[in-house]
Parts: C-alpha cells; structure tokens; sequence
C-alpha cells in the first residue's frame, strides 16, 4: 500500500496550522484514489511528541528524521535526508504548504526525486481515478487544474486554502524513522542572527483576518483605523505599496504583487483604491470588505461588501459596535 | 568575479492574459516587462558592480525571442552581457524544467560565484524556480532575501531574509543562490549613456542543442482552466458613518466572520 505523504510544520516545538490542513488534503486524496494511507515527516530533533497529534489528525504512518543536527535546518539538508527516503517509499504524492520553509524545499525535493511540481494548491480532488490539482492563477483572475502525467509530484499547498482535519483522539500511526547519515547534515548556510519583528504581531501568512490601509488614510500617523480594526477582530495589518513606498509601514506589511499574497478568511481594505498589483495579493480571500470615500474605486467592484464613507469616522463607530457586541470587549 | 541574474520577462500585470494551446499563457505579441522582483535581483548585482567594477553581471532569460527588447533594459541599467535561451519547443515548460534549462545554461556560462533569482515570477507565481535551480547546481540558498552584501576577499553573501514575521540575517559562502524580494532600495533607471552603451553589448541566443539539453517532460499535465465564479455583486453600504458601521458589524456577525 502506498503512502500519500505531508510535511509535519514545525515552530517551537510545536505544530503548525498548515500541518493539519496537508494532512486533511491527504485524506481527501488517499479515499479518492482508494488504497492509500497519509503520512507525516517530522524532521527535526527530539520531536517524538508530535507523534501522537499526527495520529489523531490523520496520520496512518509518521516518519521521523532525528538528529541534533536538524533542528532548524536549511533547505539543501532536509533534502538530502528526505528524498532518498521517500524515493525508497516510492511516493508518488508528497504535500508540502506553500510557506516560506515548504517553498525552500519543494523545489529542491522535485529536483532530487525527479519529479514534477504543483505550486501554490487551492483544492485538491480525485478525478477519474487521478489527483487534480486547482491553484489559482495571475492572482486569482483565472484557475487551473494539474495532474501529474506518470510521475510522482510535489504539491504546495496555500495556507488556509483547506479545512484543517479534527482530531480524533485514541487514533495511533505506524512509526517510521528515516535514516540520517551524518555527511548530509553538513551546512553551508550560517544563521547570524534571528530578529523577531517587534510587538510579536501576528505574521500575515497565519493571519485569518487581515485589515489593511491605503495612501486614503492620510498619513503615517493616521493609521489608526486599521491598528484598531485588526486589533478588535484579532487580525494582522496590511498595507498597500502607496503606504510602504512613503515610508508610513513597512514593506512586510505589504501585500501585492511586489509584497505578499494572503488569502484570510476576511480582508478588510480602507483607503485602498484597488489597482490590479494590489488585488492580485488578495483576491482570493474568503469574504472581502472594502471601506473607500470614493463609491466607484476599483476595489468597491471586487469588495463582497462596499462601505461608502470616510475610513477615519466608519471605523471607530464600527470597532465601538462590535465592542457592544462583545467582539474585541477585552481588547 | 561573475554574478548571474536570472530574468524572466512576463506580460505587463495590466495587460488581459490569455490562455493558448494546452492551457498555456501566450507570450507572443504581449506587452512584456522585466519581472519586477528580478528587477530587485539585477540591482542588487549592480549595487555589488558599483563597489567592485571588475565584478562581471551576466543576465540570463529563457523565453521567446522578442523578449530582446526588454532584456537589452537591463543591459543598459549595467548588466555587462546577456544570454537568451530560446526555443520554441520550450513554451509551456514547467518551474522544473525551466530550472533545468536554466542550470544547463549556467553551467555553459561557467564559473559562476553567484546566481540571482527573483523570489517569484508574477506569471508564474510559483517561487519555486530558484530553489529548484540551486539543487540542480548543488548549490547552498538564501531566499527571500531584502538586502545582501558581497564580501569579495571572504568569498561569502550575507543576507537579510524576511521570513514570516522575522528577519533573519544569514551567511553562505560562495558559490550560492539568492532569491530576492522588493527591497530595501528602489531599481536604477537607464540613462542615456547606459541605452548607447547597452546597443554594444551583446545578447547571444542559445538553443537546447547548444546547451546540449532535451527538452524537459512535462511531468505535469494542465487539464482545465478558466475564470473564477464570479463573486456576487457587491453589496454596498451607505449612508451617515455611524449607519455604515452599524450595517457593517451586523453583516460581519451574521456571516459569522467575527
Ligand atoms: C510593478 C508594480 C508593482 C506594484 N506592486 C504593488 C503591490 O505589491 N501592492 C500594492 O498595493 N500596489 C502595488 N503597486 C502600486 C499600485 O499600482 C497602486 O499604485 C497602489 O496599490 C495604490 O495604493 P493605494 O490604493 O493605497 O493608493 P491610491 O490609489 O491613492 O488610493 C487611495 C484610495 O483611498 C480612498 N480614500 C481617500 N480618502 C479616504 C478616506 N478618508 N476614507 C476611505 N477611503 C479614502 C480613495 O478614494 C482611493 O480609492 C505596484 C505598481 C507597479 C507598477
Ligand atoms: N523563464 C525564465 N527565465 C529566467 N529566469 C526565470 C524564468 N522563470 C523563472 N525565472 C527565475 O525564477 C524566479 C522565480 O520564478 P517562479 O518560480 O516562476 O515564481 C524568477 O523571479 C526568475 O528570477
């Protein structure tokens, strides 16, 4: 029986929200194709513990790469160490997030099982007995879908883009472990130094709701509708390339075609007039709420919800409503 | 010291894309335009260029043969010299084979200390090439990098990488690979003096036969495409500020978005 494998996420120990939506595309595609059971690879050191949590999230059999040497490895190691594994495997499915640590290794792990490659998955389904795969193309304006012809492939899968599998307690995996050789935990890549951006905002990527502001704002000191939003609705700021480009935020904060595509379950964009480089990094978001003076902004025609008026006298009325109604009360 | 940029040209975001044969984006006869983060890649070549003259800055793109235009931009922003792989049984290749073109072509050039992609193609979109291009060379990557400094005499790349919620700074020793982001510098323009010199310099086209390289297989099918369901028509909300925002938070609440 062969194997349908996931990339375990691992920050600080512990798992990632993605993990669990790989494991639930996994599942899809293990019952669609019949006969197949779900994987995990954990690489890392000391990281037994997420054992049992894979299991009751999906996973039939958990592989496990453990050495000291692992913990926070590049790309070019964890590659080493997982191809000849799941080539021995002979996996034909391996699905990876579309995350920064997944987009590091996909590439390098198709290179080195001679595989093919699906970036950036929105669906996953089974089709006349084969995977297909839909992503969204040239930001969300179009999509497609992929099969592999008769080869294996690696799949990145986009965050938030599928429901995370409940878990089920009591389930058990079959254990693994993937042999490591000491040559190919070699690094040639040397951390400096790690700086967590200040204030431990919450990172665009794992956001569920984003509030982004525009140059309609105002100015630098002026975006505190938007701070107050995100704050009351527990969601990251974003911000156009008008705002980064005067200096009022700074470039992680934006999102677009030259910063980050996000696809939350809520995107809320005041001040944004919606040029194509900015829609292309939203679009494909849940539910999109535009808050514009201007009626006939481009954005107002992709918003499922247009508010017409000034961003600076909505939105403390809006942050005072929900606050009656108990969301974001605590701050 | 040789630095080459891999380039991509891609239609202009502003222009319509349509899909041809086999779900394919057509290329030809479209406005092109450099890849804007491989913008931020060549200047950061050049930014190396400006403190080290003798540093050697080849830009390399595959694509169709009326990309010249567009690829001689960046020869007269200071790029010393360009190849251009070009054939028309590689339209359609996939981030795996254009990563093994693009490393057969590297390999051609020869004695490269270090290879600049941009994080991602806004066609492509799948910021994939790069890694999958570091492996075929067996090369050490640097992604998502916003800055980078060269150390000639120490052989090494130090980089800020903006990595979810962090920067991280990190050090490899050469030869490597960078994937770069929009920076924290803006792209030069052109002068005059650049556009004069840029029609000296030369742009040479290379085949699959001279790289000495099949044409990769397409290990993936594309068997559908086509445009989203349209969203439902906005619904908008007027009226004084304070009616905006009560319509508004009772939407949120009702969709349960809150
Ligand atoms: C190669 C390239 C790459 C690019 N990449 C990106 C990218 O990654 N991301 C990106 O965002 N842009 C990008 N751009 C820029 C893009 O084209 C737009 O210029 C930019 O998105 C505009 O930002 P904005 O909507 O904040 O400002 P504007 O277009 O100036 O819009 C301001 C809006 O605010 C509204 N407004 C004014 N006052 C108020 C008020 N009091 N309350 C509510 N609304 C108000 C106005 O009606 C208007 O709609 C790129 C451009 C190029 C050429
Ligand atoms: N056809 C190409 N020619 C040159 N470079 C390319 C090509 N395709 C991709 N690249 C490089 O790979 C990067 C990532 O592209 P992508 O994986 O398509 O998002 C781009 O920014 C370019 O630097």
């Amino acid at each position: 029986m062969s194997t349908i494998w996931t990339l375990a996420e691992i920050e600080q120990g512990d798992l990632k929200g993605i993990t669990f939506e790989l494991l639930s595309a996994a599942r899809q595609l293990a019952e669609g194709l019949g006969g197949y059971k779900v994987g995990a690879l954990v690489v890392g050191h000391e990281m037994g513990g997420l054992v049992s949590r894979l299991a009751e999230h999906g996973a039939d059999v958990v592989a496990v790469a453990d050495a000291p040497g692992l913990t926070q490895a590049p790309a070019d190691v964890v590659t080493r160490v997982l191809a000849p594994f799941l080539s021995e495997q002979q996996a034909t499915i391996v699905l990876l997030g579309h995350t920064s640590a997944g987009k590091d290794l996909a590439g390098r792990l198709a290179i080195r099982m001679g595989c093919g490659v699906i970036a950036d998955a929105t669906a996953v389904a089974v089709e006349h007995g084969k995977p297909v795969i839909t992503r969204s193309i040239f930001g969300g304006s179009m999509w497609s879908k992929a099969t592999p012809t008769d080869h294996s492939v690696v799949v990145t899968v986009r965050a938030r883009a599928l429901n995370a599998t409940p878990g089920s307690s009591g389930r058990t995996a079959e254990v693994l472990s993937i042999p490591v050789q000491a040559d190919e935990l070699a690094r040639r890549v040397e951390v400096l130094e790690l700086r967590q951006e200040a204030g431990g905002s919450l990172s665009l990527a794992d956001a569920e709701i984003v509030v982004s502001g525009g140059r309609g704002l105002g100015g630098a000191d002026k975006f505190g509708p938007v701070e107050d939003l995100a704050k009351a609705l527990g969601g990251a700021v974003g911000a156009s390339r008008a705002v980064v480009d005067s200096g009022w935020r700074p470039h992680k904060e934006q999102i677009g075609q030259t910063g980050k595509t996000v696809s939350p379950k809520l995107y809320v964009a005041m001040g944004i007039s919606g040029a194509i480089q900015h829609l292309v990094g939203m679009r494909t978001s849940g539910t999109i709420v535009a808050i514009n003076s201007d009626p006939e902004a481009p954005i107002m025609k992709v918003a499922n919800v247009a508010a017409v008026g000034d961003a600076h006298e909505i939105v403390p009325a809006l942050v005072a409503e929900l606050s009656r109604q108990g969301v974001g009360a605590a701050g | 010291m040789r630095v080459v940029v891999c380039v991509k040209i891609v239609p202009d975001t502003t222009e319509p894309k349509r899909l041809g044969d086999q779900h394919a984006l057509v290329r030809t006869g479209v406005q092109g335009a450099v890849n804007p983060m491989d913008d931020y890649a060549l200047e950061m070549a050049l930014k190396w260029k400006d403190a080290q003259p003798d540093l050697e800055v080849v830009v390399l793109t595959m694509g169709p043969d009326d990309t010249r235009n567009n690829i001689k931009k960046c020869l007269a922003k200071g790029a010393d010299r360009a190849v251009l792989v070009t054939d028309p049984a590689l339209a359609g290749t996939d981030a795996i084979g254009t990563a093994r073109i693009l490393a057969a072509a590297i390999q051609k050039i020869g004695d490269v200390d270090a290879v600049l992609c941009g994080l991602r193609s806004s066609d492509g979109e799948s910021a994939l090439v790069g890694p999958a291009l570091a492996e075929v060379l067996d090369l050490p990557q640097l992604t998502v990098c916003k800055e980078a400094s060269l150390d000639v005499a120490g052989r090494s790349i130090t980089a800020t990488r903006d990595i979810e919620g962090s920067l991280e700074i990190a050090r490899a020793g050469l030869p490597v690979l960078l994937t770069v982001t929009k920076a924290t510098f803006e792209p030069r323009l052109a002068n005059f003096k650049g556009i004069q010199a840029a029609n000296k310099k030369e742009i040479l086209g290379w085949s699959t036969a001279d790289l000495g390289v099949a044409i990769p297989e397409k290990a993936v099918k594309v068997t559908a495409a086509g445009e989203p369901p349209q969203r439902p028509a906005s619904v908008v909300l007027t009226g004084s500020a304070g009616e905006v925002a009560r319509k508004l938070a009772q939407y949120l609440t009702e969709q349960k978005l809150v």
